[in-house]
C-alpha cells in the first residue's frame, strides 16, 4: 500500500454509555477512492465525523495527511460534504459559495469565477442568485455538493453523495466525482452501495461500532469468480445438488427469503466454460431466472457480511 | 493562538456582517432598536430631558440611580445626552442580550459550522463572531449617540465644543460596556443550538445572579458585592458617571470581563462536538 493519508489509530467514541466507535485501526492510501459502508447504527457518520474533526475521539487519534483534522497546516488541502448541514437560509447560493472560496483563499473575482466553476459542475447554474430556501432537497444537496469541490483539495469526503438525488443528478455528480478520483483522494459513505460498486477501489465495513473489514471492491464482487442470478421465484433448499456433477463450482449461496437471489461460485481458472455448463445445469433443472450478472452484487456481499 | 490568521478572522467577520444585515435575527434587532430609539427621540426633540436639570428632576434620578451619578450627568452637561446615555446604558443588557446571541448558536444548530471547519479552525471562528457582534452593536449604538448628539445640539443650551468631547465620550463608554456583554453571549451561544436559546440562557443567566445578589445585599452585603462582580453590568456605576477617573477603572475591567467570559465560552466551543 502507498503511503496513508489518512489513518487511525485504537480510534474511539463514546456517546454516554453507548460505545459509538470501538478501536479503529485503518489507513487510507493516497489516491484511492474509499467506500465507507455499514448497516444503520455501524458508526459511519460517527467515523466520518471524527476523520473531519467534528467530533473529538474518546480515545485514539485520527491523522489526515499527517495532522489532526483541525490542524491549520491542511485547511483548504481537504473539503467534506456533510449529510445534514444546512445552508444559511436568506443569502444566494452563489454569495455562499464565493464566501466560502474565499475562506480558502480565493479574493473577489476569483472566488465569484470558482463559486460559478462548481455550480456549473453541478448543473445549477441558473440558481446562483437563488436563496437555498427557494430550492428543491436535491438542489440544496447539489449546492452542498458543489461546496465541496471548491479549490483543489486533495482530499474530498463525501456523506451521502446521491441521497435525495434524480437519477439523472445522480449519474451526473457520480461522472465528477469519477472525474475527480483520477488525481484524488476521496472518502464516500453511502446507503447505495451501487454507487460504492461503481466509484470505489476499496471499502471499509463496519459493523457495530467495529471495523470488520477494509479490502478491494473487486475481492467482494469478483467477477471471474462468480455467477449472481435473479430467479423467478425463490429456488428450492436443495438447489445446489443440481451442481454436483460439476467439479468446477465451489459454493452455492442463497439469497434471504423473498430474495430471488442465488449466487454460484466456482474455480477462476475454467471460467469460460463453467458458465456455459452452470446455466445448462439451470435449464435442465427447470430453473428459470429474469437476470444473471458476472461476479456478485456488492450489495449482496456486504448485506451477507453485516447480517 | 497557533494558527490563528488575522485575514481569516476578517473575512469571517465581513461575512458574518454581511448575513446579519441580511438575516431575521439581525433585522429584528435593527427595527427594534430603530423603533425604541425613534419613540424615546422625538419625547426629547421637544426637550423632555431638559427638566432633567432641574433640582426635581435630579432628585428623581438620584433616588432612581445614584445622587453621584445624578450631578455628574445633569448639572453642567448637556441633559439631552445624558439622558440619552443614562437610557442607553440602562436598555443595553436587552438589546445586547438579543442582538449577540447567535455568534455560533443556530450554526452549531444547522450544522453550518461544518462546512466552515474545513477552511478555518475553531478559534478563528469564535473570534470572527464574536467581533462581527461587536462591530453589529457598535454600528447600531454609534448611529443612535449620532442623533442623540444632533437633537442635543438644537435642544440643549450647553456649549457645543464640550457637548460634542460629551458625545465622542458617550459612544466609546456605550461600545466599551456592550464588550462584557456581548462576551457573555459569545459563552451563551456555544453552548446550546439556536440563538433563541442562547439569548434565553443569557438572559436568564443575567436574572438569576441579579435576584442572588439581591438576596444576599440583605444579608451579607459584601459577598452579595462579590457576586455581583460575575455581572457583566459591574461596570455600570462607573461608566455612567462619565468622569475620566472612573470612566479609566471601567475600561481597565472590561478586559478582565471579556477574557473571563470568552475564555470559557472558547473552552465550551473547541472542545464541543458540532
Amino acid at each position: 500500500m502507498s503511503q496513508p493519508i489518512i489513518s487511525t489509530r485504537h480510534l474511539s467514541k463514546t456517546f454516554g454509555q453507548t460505545q459509538a466507535l470501538i478501536g479503529i485501526d485503518l489507513s487510507i492510501a493516497k489516491g484511492t477512492t474509499t467506500g465507507l459502508v455499514g448497516p444503520n447504527g455501524a458508526g459511519k457518520t460517527t467515523l466520518f465525523s471524527l476523520l473531519c474533526g467534528y467530533l473529538k475521539p474518546s480515545q485514539g487519534e485520527v491523522e489526515m495527511m499527517g495532522h489532526a483534522p483541525n490542524s491549520p497546516a491542511i485547511r483548504g488541502r481537504f473539503s467534506i460534504l456533510p449529510q445534514d448541514a444546512s445552508l444559511l437560509k436568506n443569502l444566494s447560493v452563489g454569495k455562499q459559495l464565493m464566501m466560502l472560496a474565499e475562506l480558502q483563499g480565493f479574493d473577489n473575482q476569483q472566488a465569484t469565477a470558482e463559486s460559478k466553476r462548481v455550480l456549473k459542475a453541478v448543473n445549477l447554474i441558473e440558481s446562483y442568485n437563488q436563496t437555498p430556501e427557494r430550492l428543491s432537497h436535491g438542489m440544496q444537496k447539489r449546492v452542498a455538493i458543489a461546496q465541496a469541490f471548491i479549490g483543489d483539495p486533495e482530499v474530498i469526503l463525501l456523506d451521502e453523495p446521491t441521497a435525495g438525488l434524480d437519477p439523472n443528478t445522480t449519474d451526473a455528480i457520480k461522472s465528477v466525482i469519477r472525474q475527480l478520483s483520477k488525481s484524488k483522494t476521496i472518502i464516500i459513505t453511502s446507503h447505495n452501495l451501487e454507487v460504492i460498486e461503481d466509484l470505489c477501489e476499496q471499502i471499509i465495513i463496519l459493523k457495530k461500532g467495529r471495523l470488520h473489514s477494509h479490502q478491494a471492491v473487486s475481492e467482494l464482487t469478483d467477477r471471474t469468480r462468480a455467477l449472481t442470478f435473479r430467479l423467478e421465484s425463490d429456488p428450492p433448499a436443495d438447489v445446489a445438488n443440481i451442481f454436483s456433477q460439476l467439479a468446477v463450482v465451489t459454493e452455492v449461496k442463497l439469497g434471504q427469503p423473498g430474495q430471488h437471489r442465488m449466487v454460484v461460485k466456482y474455480e477462476a481458472e475454467q471460467h469460460a466454460m463453467a458458465e456455459i455448463e452452470i446455466i445448462k445445469c439451470l435449464a435442465e433443472a427447470n430453473i428459470a431466472y429474469r437476470e444473471m450478472i458476472r461476479g456478485e452484487r456488492l450489495q449482496d456481499t456486504v448485506a451477507d457480511q453485516t447480517r | 493562538m497557533k494558527g490563528l490568521r488575522l485575514s481569516t478572522v476578517w473575512t469571517l467577520t465581513r461575512h458574518d456582517l454581511y448575513y446579519a444585515m441580511r438575516s431575521a435575527r439581525g433585522l429584528l434587532f435593527l427595527v427594534f432598536f430603530a423603533v425604541f430609539w425613534l419613540w424615546l427621540f422625538s419625547k426629547m426633540v421637544g426637550g423632555a430631558a431638559q427638566w432633567l436639570s432641574n433640582p426635581d428632576g435630579n432628585m428623581l434620578i438620584g433616588w432612581l440611580f445614584d445622587p453621584q451619578i445624578a450631578r455628574s450627568l445633569f448639572i453642567n452637561r448637556a441633559p439631552t445626552l445624558s439622558a440619552f446615555f443614562l437610557l442607553a446604558v440602562s436598555t443595553m443588557p436587552v438589546f445586547v442580550l438579543f442582538a449577540a446571541s447567535d455568534q455560533t448558536a443556530n450554526d452549531i444548530g444547522s450544522k453550518y459550522l461544518r462546512f466552515l471547519t474545513p477552511r478555518c479552525n475553531r478559534l478563528e471562528i469564535y473570534l470572527a463572531r464574536f467581533i462581527g457582534a461587536v462591530l453589529l452593536v457598535a454600528m447600531a449604538y454609534v448611529a443612535v449617540t449620532l442623533v442623540a448628539t444632533l437633537i442635543s445640539l438644537f435642544v440643549d443650551q450647553s456649549g457645543k465644543g464640550s457637548l460634542l468631547i460629551d458625545a465622542v465620550l458617550v459612544m466609546v463608554s456605550l461600545i466599551v460596556y456592550s464588550l462584557p456583554f456581548i462576551a457573555l453571549m459569545s459563552l451563551c451561544s456555544v453552548v446550546v443550538g439556536s440563538a433563541g436559546l442562547s439569548a434565553l440562557v443569557g438572559i436568564s443567566v443575567y436574572v438569576v445572579v441579579l435576584l442572588v445578589v439581591a438576596i444576599l445585599g440583605y444579608r451579607m452585603a459584601g459577598a452579595a458585592e462579590v457576586v455581583g462582580y460575575l455581572l457583566p453590568n459591574a461596570t455600570k456605576p462607573w461608566i455612567l458617571q462619565l468622569q475620566w477617573s472612573t470612566w479609566i477603572q471601567a475600561v481597565l475591567m472590561v478586559p478582565l470581563f471579556v477574557l473571563g467570559y470568552g475564555y470559557i465560552g472558547w473552552r465550551i466551543f473547541s472542545k464541543r462536538d458540532i
